[in-house]
C-alpha cells in the first residue's frame, strides 16, 4: 500500500495529520499538516521510528497513531516492537506493509486507556469498538495459542519442502550440465530410486 | 428425491444432498456463465447487471482496502464458476472458492488469478488450518434443503472466521421458511440470528440486493467472541 493512500482511508479531506515524523514526507495535498494535535476527531499523528524505544508515550485515549517503521514486514523486530507497543497503552488495529517509502512497515494504533475494555474493530472502522472483556478476551486467547501452533509447524513444513526443491533443482541442474557422451549414464545413476529416495 | 403426500396433498419433491450436487453440476455444464449460477430466469447481459449490483454490496460492506503483500483472507463458499472469487482475487485479497460442482470448480482454476484457489467442497466439510477476515456464501444456503445438512453448513461456515472477522449469507428478508421448489428453501432470519449469535457471531444489519425487486440479500455479521 502507498502511505498517502492509507492516510486517505483514515481521514476525510480537510482532515488533519500531525506530523511528528521529521521527514519532508509530502502527506496528501487536502489534509492540513499540524505539529500538534488539534480538539477534533479528524487527526492522525504520524511518528516516524528508528528504533522501538522512539514510540510515544504522550499519546491521549482515543488518538489515533499511524507509526512507521523501518523495516521491511518480514524482519520486524516483533518482541522488542509489540512490546513497546504495549507499554505505551496502543492497541493496533491495522498493520500493513508501505510500497513507495523507505518505511517498510505502517501500523495504525488507537491509545487505549488503562482499563483496556475496548477492541477496535479492524475492518469496519464505522463500527464501535466491542467490549474486551468474558468470551472476547478468551476467543482472542485462543485464536493466538493455536493459530501459534499451526504457523509454526508450517514454517516447518515449508522449510522441509524448500529442501526438498533445491536438492531436485541441484539433480537437474547436474543432469543438464553433464556432457553428452556422459548424460545417459549419469543421469541414470542420478534419477535412480535410490536418489529420489 | 423426496416425494411424498400428506393426505392428498402432494409434498413438494425436495433434492437431497447428492442430487444436489449433481443438479447444480448439470446446471453449470449446460448453462451460459453467468446464468448457470445467477437468475437463470434472466438472460446473461440481465445477469451481468445482476452480478455488478451485488458485487457493489459485497465491497460496499467488505470495504475497499486492499493489500497484495498482506492480503485479506476470503472464503467464497459456493463459489459456482467463481465470478465474485475472481473479482476478489483481482483486488488483492487472497481467495478460496469452494463448491460441489466439479464442472465448476475446474472452470474457477482454469481461470484462476491472483492468490486463489479452489477445491472441490461442501459447506459443511472445508475446515482448512487457517481463520478467514471475510467468509460470503451467496445464493447457496437456499439451497440447501436439508434442515440439518443447512445448520451444519451455516455453523461450519462460521467457525472459520476469525475474531472482528465477517460472515455474510444471503436469504430472503422474511421471518418465516418457505419452501419454493424441489431446489429452493429460504430461512427466516432470525433462524440464522439464533444459531449464530451463541457461537460469537452478532447481527449487525441486512443488505438487500436491491436488484429488481428481489427479496433477497446479505445478512451480515461480525465475530464478536
Ligand atoms: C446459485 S449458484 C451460486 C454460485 C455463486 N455463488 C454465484 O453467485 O455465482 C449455487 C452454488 O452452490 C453450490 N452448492 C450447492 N450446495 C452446496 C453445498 N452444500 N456445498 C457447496 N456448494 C454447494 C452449487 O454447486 C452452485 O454452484
Amino acid at each position: 500500500m502507498q502511505l498517502n493512500e492509507l492516510v486517505r482511508s483514515w481521514l476525510p479531506e480537510g482532515g488533519t495529520v500531525v506530523d511528528r515524523t521529521g521527514s519532508e514526507h509530502a502527506w496528501p495535498p487536502l489534509m492540513k499538516v499540524a505539529e500538534s494535535a488539534p480538539a477534533s476527531d479528524d487527526a492522525l499523528t504520524a511518528v516516524a521510528l528508528t528504533a522501538v524505544g522512539d514510540l510515544p508515550a504522550d499519546a491521549v485515549p482515543g488518538e489515533v497513531v499511524l507509526l512507521l517503521l523501518p523495516w521491511p514486514p518480514h524482519e520486524l523486530p516483533l518482541g522488542p516492537l509489540i512490546q513497546a507497543l504495549v507499554s505505551a497503552g496502543l492497541q493496533a488495529t491495522e498493520a500493513h506493509p508501505l510500497a513507495d517509502t523507505n518505511w517498510g512497515v505502517a501500523v495504525i494504533c488507537r491509545r487505549v486507556d488503562d482499563a483496556v475494555q475496548e477492541i477496535h474493530s479492524y475492518l469496519d472502522r464505522s463500527r464501535k469498538p466491542g467490549p474486551l472483556t468474558g468470551r472476547t478476551l478468551l476467543r482472542l486467547v485462543d485464536e493466538h495459542i493455536v493459530e501459534g501452533l499451526v504457523r509454526r509447524t508450517q514454517e516447518l513444513a515449508l522449510e522441509a519442502v524448500t529442501a526438498e526443491r533445491d536438492a531436485l533443482r541441484k539433480q537437474l541442474a547436474a543432469i543438464n550440465t553433464t556432457p553428452p557422451a556422459a548424460s545417459a549414464t549419469e543421469g541414470e545413476v542420478l534419477l535412480s530410486s535410490d536418489d529420489l529416495g | 428425491m423426496f416425494y411424498g403426500y400428506v393426505g392428498r396433498v402432494k409434498i413438494v419433491d425436495q433434492l437431497g444432498a447428492n442430487e444436489t450436487i449433481e443438479h447444480w453440476d448439470r446446471r453449470h455444464r449446460q448453462l451460459g456463465a453467468l446464468r448457470s449460477g445467477g437468475d437463470a430466469g434472466y438472460d446473461e447481459f440481465s445477469n451481468e447487471i445482476f452480478y455488478a449490483v451485488r458485487l457493489g454490496r459485497l465491497l460496499d460492506i467488505i470495504g475497499d482496502r486492499t493489500e497484495y503483500s498482506a492480503p485479506l483472507r476470503i472464503l467464497d463458499a459456493g463459489c459456482g464458476k467463481g465470478w465474485f472469487a475472481h473479482s476478489m482475487a483481482r483486488f488483492g485479497h487472497a481467495i478460496d472458492g469452494i463448491d460441489v460442482s466439479e464442472h465448476a470448480i475446474d472452470l474457477c482454476r482454469a481461470n484462476a488469478t491472483g492468490h486463489s484457489s479452489f477445491h472441490l467442497s461442501p459447506l459443511a466439510d472445508w475446515q482448512p488450518p487457517y481463520l478467514y477476515d471475510v467468509v460470503y456464501s451467496i445464493d447457496v444456503l437456499f439451497h440447501i434443503m436439508d434442515d440439518a445438512l443447512w445448520e451444519a453448513s451455516v455453523l461450519n461456515l462460521a467457525a472459520q472466521v476469525r475474531l472482528g472477522g465477517l460472515l455474510l449469507v444471503v436469504d430472503h428478508e422474511s421471518d418465516v421458511d418457505r419452501t419454493w421448489s424441489f431446489y429452493q428453501r429460504t430461512r427466516a432470519l432470525h433462524r440464522y440470528q439464533s444459531l449464530l449469535e451463541p457461537v460469537g457471531l452478532q447481527v449487525d444489519r441486512f443488505v438487500p440486493y436491491g436488484f429488481r425487486g428481489a427479496p433477497t440479500g446479505f445478512l451480515v455479521l461480525q465475530r464478536v467472541f
